[in-house]
């Protein structure tokens, strides 16, 4: 299925593919402008897929992923993006940072 | 574990630093500045970036030394040798190569009045050239900008004639690191910060580790070794002529976040890629004045990372950030670079803000001196290496 989102054993994690963004900036943008719970929500999701995700993507080629394949990694990568804030600052007020869109990404 | 968690050990080891307070006035001097660009930024080796920017002949970028009001354009030449010109058009100054990288077809020209300079510098077309005067092309390429490289970075000297070479400069840095695998990791993201803060109080600031249990309590407070009390002791500090090196490493009762903790827990790790020319698991190198190389281990591989601290005036600077990696040999290695990526730009998001912050107070006047520990010896040689160029008290 050429025009899939997403490989077929993460069809599921459909709710998610607004996430599949790049680059690094369009991600970070999405983080700072989501709540907690919608974080929480994305972590919740694909956290537990991770090893089976993993084990997918190892089985496409990394440069030439197709667009689900593709759309797939991407969502990982916005996991790792918003994990901190799950996982350790656990909230969004008073964290003594710079806003994150300041650190801008070259290419 | 090769530290050794004792007190006061690096006056022990440099008593020739010694442990008075350290002036704030450079931190926001006009004078300072001034010295600074004259005694400095114009008469030292300055890195501008690397040889892989510019992989191919014609490949060029432009670097702004703002302090200097210098624009320097390295470039590629068909050759494949890599030279650095003054980016500055012989006919009547304009500025020559206007966008900050890419690749010019063997030839640069200028916007104003379409003069072609070769890609190694050499005048080649003058449009209405028989209706100079006598001018002889020969005369009239770009103004050459000494420049060198060590292991792949590009420096330059903006002095005609430099008192050093770059490897007597580098000194017992390049002696450390020579061989170390720099070409191996390849660049996987810039970021650029622009901060209202004078570049010393950036670079002071990540110059130590004493603050990373409290700026950083969260995110890295707890990644290395530590004394009883919880504070970070080095493994280990070397000062070489000019520049300095802490190292420490890792602590081993770190307990991982869950994703950390799932990337990194694997039993078939490939054998562990380490950098022969590494002193701790996590070496900062500040190469004077604003160049840091920062190598550390990520998962079973070693990755590095280079600040350029750029001054654009007294209380403005542009923090460039380098995060290299080796390429992923697997889907994990990969979102374990990603991983680590993510974490330390994020902790040094709390560092661009504590840096604004510890300018506003220093420049605020309300101190004339900071007080320095013995963890933040390498703060101490810094100033004493920039006070050794500028000679504002020297002088006094
Ligand atoms: S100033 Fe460059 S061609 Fe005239
Ligand atoms: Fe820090």
């Amino acid at each position: 299925m050429a025009d899939a989102a997403l490989p077929e054993a993460f069809e599921d994690l459909a709710p998610w593919l607004d996430w599949a963004l790049e680059p690094e900036r369009a991600r970070t943008a999405k983080k700072v402008t989501s709540s907690m719970e919608e974080l929480r929500a994305l972590y919740d999701a694909v956290m537990p897929r991770m090893e089976e995700i993993i084990a997918y993507l190892d089985g496409v080629p990394s440069d030439d992923r197709p667009a689900p394949a593709h759309r797939l990694y991407l969502i990982t990568l916005s996991l790792v993006e918003v994990s901190n804030l799950v996982e350790i600052y656990k909230r969004r007020e008073v964290i003594e940072a710079c806003d994150p869109l300041h650190f801008d990404p070259q290419h | 574990m090769k530290t050794v968690v004792r007190d006061k050990q690096w006056a022990e080891k440099y008593p020739e630093l010694g442990t008075e307070p350290v002036p704030t006035e450079p931190y926001y001097s006009d004078e300072h500045y001034a010295l600074e660009r004259e005694r400095i930024f114009k008469r030292t080796w300055i890195n501008v970036g690397r040889v892989d920017d510019i992989p191919e002949p014609g490949d060029y970028f432009v670097r702004d030394l703002a302090i200097c009001k210098v624009s320097v354009l390295i470039i590629r030449g068909s050759d494949g040798v890599v030279r650095g010109f003054h980016n500055v058009c012989s006919h009547r100054g304009n500025t020559l190569v206007l966008d900050g990288r890419g690749t010019c077809p063997g030839s640069v020209y200028c916007h104003f009045h379409n003069w072609v300079y070769s890609d190694t510098g050499e005048l080649i077309r003058v449009p209405d050239e028989e209706n100079f005067f006598e001018l002889d092309k020969r005369d009239h390429g770009l103004t050459p900008v000494n420049t060198d490289i060590w292991e792949g970075f590009v420096f330059v000297h903006l002095d005609p004639e430099p008192a050093e070479t770059l490897r007597g400069y580098l000194g017992g840095v390049a002696e450390q690191l020579d061989g170390c695998p720099f070409h191996e990791m390849r660049l996987m993201q810039t970021y650029k910060v622009e901060e209202r803060a004078n570049w010393k109080v950036a670079l002071d600031a990540q110059n130590e580790l004493y603050h990373l249990p409290f700026q950083h309590h969260l995110l890295v407070g707890d990644a290395f070794v530590k004394n009883d009390k919880g504070l970070i002791r080095f493994q280990d500090v070397n000062l070489y002529n000019y520049h300095s090196v802490w190292s420490c490493e890792n602590n081993p009762a770190r307990s991982l976040p869950p994703l950390e903790s799932m990337l990194f827990a694997v039993d078939d790790r490939a054998p562990i890629i380490r950098i022969p020319q590494m002193i701790g698991e996590f070496d900062f190198f500040v190469v004077f004045p604003n160049f840091v190389l920062l190598l550390f281990e990520v998962g079973n591989s070693t990755s590095y990372i280079s600040y350029n601290l750029w001054p654009l005036a007294v209380d403005r600077t542009i923090w460039e950030i380098r995060m290299h990696f080796r390429d992923p040999g697997s889907t994990r290695e990969r979102l374990q670079q990603e991983y680590f990526k993510c974490i330390i730009r994020d902790a040094l998001q709390e560092d661009a803000f504590a840096h604004e912050n510890i300018h506003a107070g220093l420049a605020s006047r309300a101190k004339s001196h900071v007080v320095l520990q013995d963890e933040e010896a390498p703060i101490r040689y810094f100033h004493k290496v920039l006070e050794d160029h500028c000679g504002f008290y020297r002088n006094a």
